[in-house]
């Protein structure tokens, strides 16, 4: 989960949250939401 | 008669300025009795009056009320000028008249500025220009010419070797021998001295360039003329001008800025020491001293921002400004909302780490300085009284920007801007003059790099920080418009960092650089297309890296940034590593042929691993170099660097924070400083070195290169313990 923040750390920075928690949770919402859309798409190929 | 100026100080003694003229037939000392520096005061206006009234009784040449600018962008007001009769006592009559005002009823100005400078100012002229003499010095020249007749210098060598008795010379240790250019003087050392003070004197260089005689061999020379009770000066005149040496700290390292030791009427170049002499050579430092108005012998001690600095005071003086002594400008309150919002820096891409093919990297030419001239951005601009509706305003945070007046920051970076495209421009025609251009536009370079950060820094004459917040504002809304065009266009972005971004795409870059310029108002520039680039991760967190990669650009050119080989503490196997390594790799022209060719960069970590183990690799090549931070007692942990400072402790040698440590690693795991490293300059040869940790080195070397095809540490380390359990290898362990 580190990881997935960190992979938006800058993002996070243009955005300017005034509690750094928003861009860190929006983060791993985000790579959590893009890891789920690629195995139902690789289920729906099955 | 005609000459340039070459060197100019002030005789404390006799109260004037000492001015070196070089002339085609030889050498003039100029001696200018008609300058006077003087201090302004603003108070109230009638305790101005008493103020007069008291400064009477001190030996004061002239007061006179003069009208002027105290502050950028102001209107005039009644100040009191003070000029002073001796040089000496400007700084003293200041400081007396802050403490009658209880430091606060008074402002000071024009207190601490050099006095060349001020001479340079008051009389129109500047150094390494070309001025006509007779009585007086009379300008024939101009600080903005592109081309100008230089003086031709005569410039020497000078070289001191030292029988050492420890390796490290010391003051105690005598000199062996004495190098000017191709004569080496030895024998008894007091001739050595005599015979070089003689020789300095026929040869007469205009130049005399050192390396490392400003940290050590000046003072050690004299030291030693001292035991014959000779007088020893390398001057044109004797009397040096000396300053001591200082530990400081800057952008999150410690640095160590040597004593200085100048010459009169001959330029001293340490060239160990001098930052701008190394990036851009005589020929930039010649340029940049005409430019600002220091000579050349300072300039090369200070650093490109005082160059800086120094050339907004010149105009801030031209134009009816004072320079404020002790400068307080208060911080404007902010919320911890508009903190957030305002204290930001450039904008950044994460970059996707591995390997790209066909990457096209754009690059906005100084960013930074051209925001600050396109969109006025000045300490008297930056939310001004006159513009309250200005239509001009930062984007994010909102700040208004003066439409009535260009501030003083555009006005001194507009020309060197053009200046240095221009001299960029003029290097690529392949005349004779080629070297001297490409100089002057590093110089500059390094100038126009500064004054950005400088606006940011609360000591600085015209800094102010809301300057800085606004030119990242500027910055980041650029490159996010840049982006969005680059989109548009059909581009996918894999990188970018604050002025630069990495493209892929079969989009036309040169019409989406065009495009993006005159949307910006900024020049972008197409930097190369890669063959292939590899972004690395950085080493704790595998999350792409900011400014680590290598790529290969289609010229055939390889551009690296933020690998080993790159820093300064890699001893010189590491660099030959990756050299190797990157050698064998560039022969690849897409990425599949680099996955291909990764065996081949693995059989180079091989030999080296080998070498290594056989203990076929010279001491030389081991040798680690490290910035002290701390001074010894203050080291809490146990490491090399520690070791390596107890061990030229116990020798007498006292390493000031900021300055360097060289060793070779013997045997990591030791508890004794003399078993741990060994001292670069003690060693004798016979050492061994301790193989493991080198290997180690080598491995990691080798992953901060190809982790991202999947050879981390781990990895690495497991392939060498299945390779050494098949082949001739020793095992490693056992190899201690």
């Amino acid at each position: 989960m580190m990881k997935k923040a960190r992979m938006h750390a800058s993002a996070s920075t243009y955005a300017a949250f005034l509690d750094p928690l928003g861009g860190f949770v929006l983060s791993i919402l985000l790579e959590q939401e893009k890891s789920l859309r690629a195995l139902k798409e690789k289920n729906e190929e099955r | 008669m005609k000459g340039w100026i070459i060197d100019c100080y002030p005789d404390y003694e006799h109260d004037c300025i000492v001015i070196w003229i070089k002339t085609n037939r030889g050498i003039e000392r100029f001696v200018d009795k008609r300058f006077f520096p003087k201090f302004y005061v603003w108070a109230q206006e009638e305790r101005l009056m008493k103020l007069a009234d008291d400064l009477t009784m001190f030996d004061v040449k002239e007061l006179t009320f003069e009208n002027k600018k105290i502050w950028l962008g102001e209107e005039e007001k009644p100040t009191l000028g003070v000029t002073v009769n001796k040089y000496g006592s400007l700084n003293q009559l200041a400081r007396l008249v802050s403490r009658w005002g209880d430091y606060r009823d008074y402002s000071l100005f024009n207190v601490d500025m050099r006095f060349e400078q001020r001479f340079f100012l008051a009389y129109d002229l500047f150094p390494m220009g070309l001025v006509e003499f007779e009585k007086e010095l009379r300008s024939i020249d101009s600080p903005y010419r592109l081309d100008y007749p230089i003086p031709n210098l005569r410039t020497s060598n000078l070289k001191v070797n030292v029988k050492a008795r420890n390796g490290i010379p010391t003051f105690d240790d005598p000199i062996g021998s004495v190098q000017l250019d191709e004569v080496t003087i030895d024998g008894p050392e007091e001739n050595v001295l005599i015979d070089l003070d003689s020789l300095v004197r026929k040869i007469d260089p205009d130049v005399i360039y050192t390396c490392d005689g400003d940290g050590f061999y000046m003072h050690y020379l004299a030291k030693r003329a001292e035991r014959y009770d000779l007088r020893f000066d390398l001057g044109r005149e004797s009397g040096g001008r000396f300053s001591k040496g200082k530990s400081y700290f800057t952008y999150g390292r410690i640095l160590y800025k040597p004593p200085a030791h100048k010459l009169r009427g001959r330029i001293h170049i340490d060239t160990s020491s001098s930052f701008m002499f190394a990036e851009s050579g005589i020929y930039g430092l010649i340029d940049l001293s005409r430019l600002c108005g220091i000579p050349v012998q300072d300039l090369s001690r200070l650093s490109p921002g005082s160059a800086i600095s120094a050339m907004q005071v010149n105009e801030a003086l031209r134009t009816g400004h004072l320079v404020l002594w002790k400068k307080n400008l208060p911080e404007r309150f902010k919320t911890a909302r508009e903190l957030i919002v305002c204290d930001r820096g450039g904008f950044i891409y994460e970059p996707s780490v591995g390997i790209h093919d066909g990457i096209v990297e754009v690059d906005f030419a100084s960013l930074y300085p051209s925001i600050m001239v396109r969109y006025n951005i000045s300490p008297e601009t930056v939310m001004c009284d006159c513009c309250p509706d200005s239509s001009r305003i930062v984007p994010e945070i909102g700040y208004r920007i003066c439409e009535k007046r260009i501030g003083l920051i555009p006005k001194v970076l507009d020309p060197i801007i053009k200046r240095r495209l221009t001299f960029k421009r003029l290097m690529k025609g392949d005349g004779r003059r080629r070297e001297i251009y490409e100089q002057r536009s590093k110089i500059l370079k390094w100038l126009l790099v500064t004054c950005f950060g400088y606006t940011g820094y609360r000591n600085a004459r015209f800094g102010r920080i809301e300057c800085h917040e606004s030119i990242n504002a500027y910055g980041r809304e650029i490159l996010l418009r840049t982006s969005e065009i680059a989109q548009r266009r059909g581009f996918r972005i894999i990188h970018g960092i604050v002025d630069s971004l990495w493209l892929e795409g079969d989009a036309d870059p040169t019409e989406f650089c065009k495009e993006a310029a005159e949307v910006t108002g900024i020049p972008l520039q197409i930097e190369g297309r890669y063959r292939w680039i590899v972004f690395l991760p950085t080493i704790t967190t595998n999350v792409g890296a900011l400014n680590r990669y290598y790529g290969l650009f289609d010229i055939g050119e390889i551009k690296v940034r933020g690998i080993a080989l790159r820093k300064n503490d890699t001893p010189p196997l590491i660099r030959d590593l990756q050299t190797d390594m990157l050698k064998v790799l560039s022969k690849a022209r897409n990425s599949e042929e680099f996955k291909r060719a990764t065996p081949s960069a693995l059989d180079v970590t091989d030999i080296y691993v080998r070498d290594l183990l056989d203990r076929k690799i010279p001491l030389e090549k081991l040798v680690i170099t490290k910035r002290v931070s701390k001074n010894l007692n203050d080291y809490r942990q146990w490491n090399d660097s520690v070791a390596a400072l107890k061990q030229l402790s116990y020798k007498g040698f006292d390493i000031q924070p900021g300055e360097v440590v060289e060793y070779v690693i013997c045997d990591a795991g030791s508890h004794s400083a003399s078993e741990r490293v060994k001292i670069a300059q003690f060693l004798r040869g016979d050492e061994t070195y301790d193989a493991d940790k080198y290997v180690e080195q080598v491995l990691r070397a080798t992953a901060d290169i190809l982790s991202p095809l999947g050879w981390d540490l781990k990895t690495l380390q497991n392939r060498m313990r299945s390779n050494a359990a098949g082949t001739s290898w020793s095992s490693i362990r056992t190899h201690r």
